[in-house]
């Protein structure tokens, strides 16, 4: 995607390059901009480097060669505490943070960490409970929940820090279709509000449903970067990185070649497409 | 992070039934205990460097050891002369005597721990874990204690990753480790330790389950192995070797006390 200068820009890869400390070049200059209320979908293979590029995007790693920008100032003189207050991180395992007696004390760790005052923090938890529907689970040790809402209490210990990016890394993985639709329905509101969302996926159906831009990484190198529909309609590209798009965009893509701006992504916007179709014939 | 000190080679010391190599790392653990003097001392860490380097394990395993060991050792070699006194003087430290004897003596406690190590090593360098873990079973351990280690060994750099995950999911939320206040600094790793725990003890409850629905535990007294192993005549000989070696040493050394002469003084 090119630079939209009539957007804020949130985060900023310049020729973002990264060698892990055994020689391995994880990335091989990535240029990228995520602007304000972005809803981008984070594609690729594993060991295409996207758990790497995102660790930049927190400060958790630093770039061996180019530049990551959060907000326009340098991501190497910002620490990840500093960082954790304007993006927020969900990691892949939620049990790999949760530790606190109780859900509403683990959603004060982050608060407590970013300097909050008494009235903020408890603001924030409330605010956090209510937005992840756990309310009536705030009293309840987390380690003990069911993996479900687990996932939710790892989301919500994040929202509570109030960043205004996130970054989840398959927050969908391992939840039953209701659980995840549920998961990402607060995520739109989240986008809604106007916070930018930053998603790992291998669930094409879930970045077809629900993003608004798709970021395809290969081999370290971003390959593909545009609106959902645009890298979505790229099926030979996609094919080449093992990515199969759900089965209703092969359909359309058998049936015609539609323009990019007209091309379905789900099963909805397929029917009203072959609807239309059919009634001009 | 590898905790694996084993190096696949195809050496004689590779083809030792594990047992034997257990018995010699015991029997080479124990000499290096025992042996006080100098030149024994020597002979017994050349000895040993240059049987491991025969069993083609490489050069930056030996340094690894070495290195290892080194803040040890020069405590040892600095600190000893204080303590133990023989032979001409150097100097006072107050009213204690440095002397030759004491530095000669603080360079073979060195050498004693070094030999330590690489008797350990030896075992470690060219036996694979699971054989290790066979060879104590095979030699009386119950299999649930050898499964239990053979697991925890296994799992340490699972473990390891996993420290390294929940360490970074912390700093995420704004975890600060202060460098300075050790106090301070212990309690903020409280979030990552609690966080270790119950992710250990979901995975041990995960592993058991696991382990139970593949019947473990079913017939304990006619279970058998995948990979076995059996006594050759190579291993007969290396056995016969180590006796003969112990036999001497106690010969010469214990009940004849033999003591070997002294160049230094
Ligand atoms: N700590 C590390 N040291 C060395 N190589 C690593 C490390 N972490 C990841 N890699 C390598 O970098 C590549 C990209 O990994 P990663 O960013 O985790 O990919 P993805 O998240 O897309 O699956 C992989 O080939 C992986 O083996
Ligand atoms: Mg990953």
């Amino acid at each position: 995607m090119s630079i939209d200068a009539t957007r804020e820009p949130v985060i900023q890869a310049i020729d973002l390059e990264h060698t892990y400390d055994n020689g391995f070049q994880a990335l091989r200059g990535i240029d990228l901009t995520i602007y304000k209320g972005d809803y981008v979908g984070l594609i690729g293979q594993n060991g295409s480097g996207k758990t790497t590029m995102i660790k930049h995007f927190n400060g958790l790693l630093r770039p061996t060669k180019g530049k990551i920008l959060i907000n326009g100032a340098d991501a190497t003189t910002l620490t990840v505490g500093k960082i954790a207050k304007q993006v927020g991180f969900v990691f892949q395992n939620p049990d790999h943070q949760i530790f606190c007696p109780s859900v509403r004390e683990e959603l004060a760790f982050g608060p407590k960490n970013c300097g909050m005052s008494p009235g903020e923090m408890k603001d924030a938890v409330e605010d956090a409970l209510e937005s992840f529907r756990i309310t009536e689970f705030a009293e309840h040790p987390p380690a003990i929940l069911g993996f479900g809402l687990r996932r939710k209490v790892s989301l919500a210990a994040v929202y509570s820090c109030r960043p205004t990016v996130f970054i989840m890394d398959e927050p969908t993985v391992g939840l039953d279709h209701r659980s995840a639709r549920e998961l990402l329905d607060i995520i739109g509101e989240l986008n809604g509000n106007g916070d930018t969302i930053i998603l790992i996926t291998h669930d094409m159906r879930v970045i077809c449903e629900n993003t608004k831009r798709g970021i395809v990484l290969r081999n370290g190198k971003l390959i593909l970067d545009g609106t959902t529909r645009e890298v979505m309609s790229n099926i030979e590209v996609l094919r080449q990185t093992q990515i199969r798009p759900p089965q209703v965009i092969e359909l359309s893509k058998e049936l015609s070649a539609p323009d990019v701006a007209e091309f379905p992504l789900n099963v909805d916007e397929f029917i009203n497409e072959f609807i239309k179709t059919k009634k001009a014939m | 992070m590898t905790l694996d000190f084993y190096v696949k080679r195809d050496s004689w010391m590779h083809r030792l039934d594990p047992r034997v190599k257990l018995v010699l790392a015991v029997v080479l653990m124990v000499a290096a205990m025992l042996v006080r003097d100098f030149w024994l001392n020597l002979f017994l860490l050349v000895g040993m460097l240059l049987m491991l380097a025969s069993a083609q394990i490489p050069a930056n395993r030996f340094q690894w050891v070495f290195k290892l060991t080194v803040p040890v050792t020069i405590m040892i070699v600095i600190l000893w002369p204080f303590f133990y006194h023989s032979g001409p003087c150097f100097f006072y430290v107050g009213p204690l005597p440095i002397t030759l004897g004491g530095l000669i003596d603080g360079v073979a406690m060195a050498f004693r721990i070094i030999s330590l190590c690489f008797a350990c090593c030896s075992l470690l360098f060219a036996t694979d874990q699971a054989k290790i873990v066979r060879a104590c079973v095979k030699l009386g351990m119950p299999y649930k204690y050898g499964l239990t280690l053979a697991i925890a060994l296994r799992y340490l750099p699972v473990f390891f990753g996993i420290i390294t995950m929940v360490t970074e999911a912390q700093y995420a939320r704004g975890l600060d480790i202060p460098k300075k206040n050790i106090l301070k600094k212990l309690k903020s790793y409280m979030p990552i330790l609690t966080a270790m725990l119950i992710a250990g003890l979901r995975n041990s409850d995960n592993m058991s389950n696991a382990l139970e629905t593949r019947a473990f535990g079913a017939s304990v007294e006619n279970r058998t192995y995948y990979s076995d192993f059996s006594m050759h005549s190579r291993d007969w000989i290396a056995i016969a070797i180590i006796a003969i070696g112990m036999a001497v040493f106690t010969y010469f050394f214990v009940i004849l006390d033999v003591r070997l002469p002294n160049i230094f003084w």
